[in-house]
């Protein structure tokens, strides 16, 4: 594997918006052409830009639409990689809490109301993250820049961050699309193995997500 | 509106929301106490408040709901 030129890690800034952006929606989309984001709330991908520049400008922690909680890859001075994270539940509150209130705040009652019977759906694939545990998300790599080993050093860097304040977790934790071999192979390496997983054959699915099958993958901290 | 007021409405709007008649709430009641209290359910939850009341939280205040309580007193402060 070669090594990636000048490559610096650093903690996401206001100016990374458009980039953190591009690494959630891709990370979304787990290797396929679908958005669930689009599918769930029925936005195009401007409208879910604009929802997501708006999320991401509140800067809530606690969740994965969070500009603190990334950490960002530059090569050569360029954003290259991201990947979000944060310690479950550390605010009082659950992550899918957090993010529910910002959608609940930024989405109309109409969107809101089309979107129950996908939300019903998509609990059938619900993994639950565990207290106290360091979850990341939205890990992205572009793919020019791919097999310079860019996602070890931004999980690396992003779990040194978040274990300085966080020093008694045990775990950490990461939940994705089982048919994103990719990535499932880039975490293995990293020592993630698989904890969980949750099926569905439910065709309706199907058709908003990039798989019917999550799982979620933990790695004990040292 | 008196705290027990609010408390009283809220608790109608949980037993709908949760489509569970048996629901009881205090204010120390947090969404660990509830069966079913998910991000769909807590979208409605904060919908249905809203619409009840006729009051539009801000994203800082329904952040720092910890318990029923919190939203009690965001209530009351909307509607004083």
């Amino acid at each position: 594997m070669a090594e990636a030129p000048c490559v610096r890690v650093r903690p996401a800034q206001p100016a990374d918006r458009e980039f953190l952006i591009e690494a959630i929606l891709e990370a979304e989309k787990s290797g396929s052409d679908r958005i669930p984001y689009c599918a769930i709330f029925s936005l195009d991908e401007a409208e879910l830009r604009t929802l997501l520049a708006s999320i991401l400008d509140e800067d809530f922690t606690g969740q994965e639409l969070c500009i603190s909680g990334f950490q960002v890859a530059e090569v050569a001075g360029q954003p290259a990689g991201a990947a979000c994270g944060w310690v479950e539940g550390a605010g009082g509150m659950a992550s899918t809490l957090v993010k529910a209130n910002l959608l609940q705040h930024f989405l109309d009652a109409d969107r809101l109301a089309d979107a129950r019977p996908h939300l019903e759906r998509l609990a059938q694939l619900s993994l639950e993250r565990e207290p106290g545990a360091i979850q990341l998300e939205s890990i992205y790599v572009r793919p020019g820049q791919r097999g310079h080993g860019l996602t070890g050093r931004i999980l690396t860097e992003q779990l040194r961050v978040l274990q300085t304040g966080a020093p008694h977790a045990e775990k950490a934790q990461i939940i994705l699309m089982k048919d994103n071999d990719r990535a499932l192979r880039a975490y293995q390496k990293l020592g993630f193995a698989v904890a969980r997983e949750r099926h569905s054959d439910d065709p309706e699915l199907a058709a908003i997500l990039p798989g019917t099958t999550k799982i979620l993958m933990e790695r004990a901290l040292p | 509106m008196t705290q027990d007021e609010i408390l009283a409405a809220l608790l109608e709007i949980f037993r709908e929301t949760f489509d569970d008649g048996g629901i009881e709430l205090s204010r120390t009641t947090t969404a660990d106490d509830v069966d079913g209290w998910d991000s769909l359910t807590h979208i409605q939850l904060v919908s249905a408040v809203e619409g009840h009341f006729g009051v539009r939280f801000k994203l800082q205040e329904i952040m720092k709901f910890n318990d029923v309580g919190d939203l009690c007193d965001c209530i009351a402060k909307h509607t004083a």
